[in-house]
């Protein structure tokens, strides 16, 4: 009995039902659906606020959104000793934690749910309130000069409040080689260096006569992870009547949620530097799901009952035994030969944060330029330990030359090149030109085609929405993943690329 | 009967049917649980292969010296001086990279195997780069071993171009399974591996010629640049090389593991190296699947325990013999 228990076939059953068992009283007990949602996406969103307590009493103000598209009272936070309540601070709502005396680093979480495409981006003037006024800017000299320059050269392109904006926009966008903008560039860079832009486009608006004002927003990207508040403007069109936000540079507020139309986001009496970050992750379960699991055993609970900012690495994190299938199912099933076993997956990790085609590109050219550089180096007869850390110091800078370039050029994508595994990446090189030099450049490229299929191949099943949706309700899956590799390891067919390496065996007739 | 989809592939089902075994078999069914770990080292380092071979009283190509360290590199010319011809090779080296033949000399200078002059700094140099863990995996440091350099029986050169071919037979549990010769082309640049263009021939184990042959998978029966006739070829000392390859057993404990040999002109078989997982193409080469043959061997290896070599030798020769060779080949 013991023995069968030990047995691979007993270990993989035992694997099977333990998971099954976790699966069937989620979805029975707990009600977790076995599919993601299918619906318009609801967003978590976390704001993590942290600071220095010196002692003194606490009080920490945070703007919370509302303003009709979302109900404050419908976040829930998390705090130790604090007491809470939400407020109205000049018509915006706030959250308000105080505390007599904590010590030491402190953490506050608020979290809020928000559906897709809910936020709003305009607010109608009331008519009781006084009509906005645009407030002067008081710029003198050179830069005086400069700011009439370039509104003189905007107003002259736009026809009324809204295509005057645009036109502002546009500047940030181009650039334009013009010695007043360059200067103002300049000098805002140097002044507000985190929100020059917010600053500049400001000033520029109040200089037409448009009222205007700051205000925070939160990006809905989950890739991302935590960020600061994006700075957004809200300006008055005098026309209509409304309150429009936008980005100082015209970009696309697609993803962007308005948090507060409040100017600060945060602000702690009695403690020190203070930060407030948001993480936002998309939830595939319908609402009440996550609480119900996070109030359940810890072996139930799994990753649902830890805080978003944690949440959001974890779930990435628990993909990597999919991606890992995938190249086992490659490697012995289909006879794929890879460059370094595990290779693949990290590679289809780095695809995830970045869209495939820039991704291959990046990935091909920094495998091109990394392989031109080893020939130069295989001249000297270096040792390997330090002709790969060469090669690694080399990747590194081709790396920073491809984000800077792509950064210039006005891709974004390039400056996450840091995605792809550096060192990895200096071993492929070195295993690959070894193999160059062996076996032959069609070896070589045939291995390096081989390692991009699997991480393609990784890449699109670590994509599957399911998947993601299971390993992070139902973590349980990874033990009947880890049953199938446990098959797998004592499959004995043939590979798929073995019957054409066999083929002759035909051709023979005795 | 030949199918039109031969031309890219063989099913799953014919495979099986010829006996053909793919590497997750040889990994899973007769490397993995025959081959200890710990065994591993006897065989992946040269130089203990080659002491453990020299106490087994294996006929293996003289070591002449050994160097471990940097500093003794500086004493090399005087060491070099006492030989005429030589093999410097990485310890852990695999595929023969790194290994440089040396033929003879012209004054203090050296001549390489393909007849292009060397300056001993140059070949000390190269034991320098062997030293440093140029040729070794995972770039380890390594030591440089001198060794006698073999002449090729000239009845094998003569099928060879450069190189001198070499003989590897299969083993399981210290029974011969399944020999081949490869024999280098001008395309495998003298190496003796299948898969950079070498001709795998297969060989009869009772009477030690050559039966078929491949080259890129394809079968021949003329070596592609020399035009001579590769089948029907007797090995010289063919018992020989049986008897030593079968002792390797002993020697290293491995259960599945192939020799490699070469046949000197003078001195007759002697043992290379051991490789404790050799490849499937010896299947290709003999037009046999090896899956028959592993499994008899299991069988009797289990029923009779603690067989000496002779007997292990006896039982394959009567087990794999011309007819049994004739009747198990692929047939469509």
């Amino acid at each position: 009995m013991l023995k069968r228990l030990f047995s691979l076939s007993g270990l993989v059953t035992a694997l099977i039902l333990l998971s099954a068992a976790g699966i069937i009283y989620k979805n029975r007990v707990l009600n977790v659906p076995l599919l993601p949602e299918q619906e318009r996406g609801v967003w978590l969103i976390e704001a993590r606020i942290s600071y220095e307590a010196t002692g003194k009493p606490i009080k920490v103000v945070l703007a919370l959104p509302g303003e009709g598209w979302l109900d404050p009272e419908e976040g829930d936070q998390i705090s130790l000793g604090y007491g809470f309540s939400v407020e109205q601070e000049d018509g915006l709502p706030v959250g308000f934690w105080s505390a007599r005396e904590p010590v030491g680093r402190q953490l506050i979480y608020y979290r809020v749910r928000v559906k897709e495409g809910a936020g709003r981006y305009e607010f109608a003037q009331p008519r009781s309130a006084k009509v906005p006024q645009a407030r002067e800017v008081r710029a003198k000299g050179s830069r005086g000069v400069a700011l009439a320059a370039v509104v003189k050269a905007v107003r002259q392109r736009s026809a009324d409040d809204v295509t005057y904006v645009k036109q502002v926009q546009q500047q940030f966008q181009k650039k334009p080689n013009d010695e007043s903008f360059s200067f103002l560039q300049h000098y805002y860079e140097k002044k507000y260096p985190d929100t020059w832009e917010q600053h500049f486009a400001m000033d520029l608006l109040k200089m037409g006569g448009i009222p205007c004002r700051s205000c925070l927003g939160v990006k809905l990207e989950e890739e991302r992870g935590a960020h600061r508040p994006i700075n957004l403007i809200e300006y008055y069109d005098r026309a209509e009547n409304v309150w429009r936000v936008v980005l100082p540079d015209g970009g696309s507020m697609e993803n962007i949620v308005l948090w507060t139309r409040a100017r600060s986001m945060l602000e702690v009496y009695g403690g020190e530097n203070s930060e407030v970050t948001f993480t936002a992750i998309k939830e595939r379960a319908p609402a009440g799901v996550a609480e119900r699991m996070a109030e359940s055993p810890w072996w139930i609970a799994t990753i649902s009952a830890l805080p978003v900012s944690e949440r959001a690495p974890f779930r990435y994190a628990a993909l990597i035994p999919i991606g890992v299938l995938a190249v086992v199912l490659l490697r012995n099933l289909v006879g794929l030969v890879t460059l370094g076993t595990f290779m693949p997956v990290l590679l289809g990790l780095a695809f995830l944060e970045l869209p495939m085609s820039a991704a291959l590109i990046m990935l091909l050219s920094m495998l091109f330029g990394g392989l031109m550089f080893r020939a130069m180096l295989s001249k000297f007869n270096l040792l390997v330990v330090p002709r790969v850390a060469a090669c690694v110091v080399i990747v590194t800078i081709f790396m920073m030359a491809v984000s800077l370039l792509s950064y210039k050029i006005g891709a974004a994508d390039g400056l996450r090149v840091t995605v792809f595994p550096m060192i990895v990446l200096a071993w492929t090189i070195e295993r690959m030109s070894l193999i160059w030099d062996e076996e032959g450049a069609i070896s070589a490229i045939y291995q390096v085609v081989g390692s991009l299929v699997a991480a393609v191949a990784a890449f699109a099943m670590m994509k599957i929405e399911a998947a993601r949706y299971w390993v992070e309700y139902f973590p349980e899956v990874l033990l009947i993943l880890l049953a199938v590799i446990l098959l797998l390891g004592r499959y004995t067919g043939y590979r798929l690329t073995e019957l054409f390496r066999f083929r002759s065996a035909a051709d023979v007739n005795a | 009967m030949k199918k039109w989809w031969h031309r890219w592939l063989v099913l799953p089902s014919e495979l099986k049917r010829f006996g053909v075994i793919g590497l997750n078999e040889r990994n899973g069914t007769y490397l993995l649980p025959n081959n200890k770990r710990k065994f591993y080292r006897k065989v992946d380092d040269k130089l203990v292969t080659k002491l453990l071979a020299r106490e087994m009283g294996l006929a293996i190509p003289e070591l002449y010296h050994v160097f471990h360290t940097q500093q003794q590199l500086k004493d090399m010319s005087s060491i070099l001086s006492h030989y005429d011809s030589f093999v410097i090779k990485p310890s852990r080296g695999s595929g023969g990279r790194g290994v440089l033949v040396i033929k003879g000399r012209r004054g203090d200078k050296f001549v390489k195997a393909s007849g292009i002059v060397m300056t001993s700094q140059e070949v000390q140099r190269h034991a320098r780069e062997i030293l440093g863990g140029l040729y070794s995996l995972g770039g380890s440091r390594d030591v440089a071993m001198v060794e006698a350099c073999i002449s090729s029986h000239h009845e094998l050169a003569k099928i060879s171009y450069q190189g001198a071919p070499d003989v590897r037979v299969i083993m399981l549990h210290g029974y011969p399974a399944m020999a081949m010769l490869r024999v280098a082309t001008r395309q495998s640049d003298g190496r003796a591996n299948l898969h950079q263009g070498a001709i795998g021939i297969g060989i009869d184990l009772t009477t030690g010629r050559t039966i078929h042959a491949v080259h890129h998978g394809d079968s021949v029966t003329k070596h592609p640049d020399l035009d001579t006739e590769l089948i029907g070829l007797y090995i010289p000392g063919w018992d020989q090389v049986l008897e030593m390859a079968t002792k390797g057993y002993e020697m290293t404990g491995l259960g599945y593991l192939g020799a490699d040999l070469i046949v000197d002109e003078v001195r007759g078989p002697v043992v290379i190296e051991l490789n404790a997982r050799p490849g499937l193409a010896i299947q290709l080469a003999n037009a046999t699947g090896l899956r028959h043959r592993l499994e008899k061997i299991q069988q009797q290896a289990l029923a009779h325990p603690g067989v000496n070599w002779s007997d292990r030798i006896k039982f394959s020769i009567a087990a794999f013999g011309t007819e049994v060779q004739a009747a198990e080949g692929f047939r469509n």
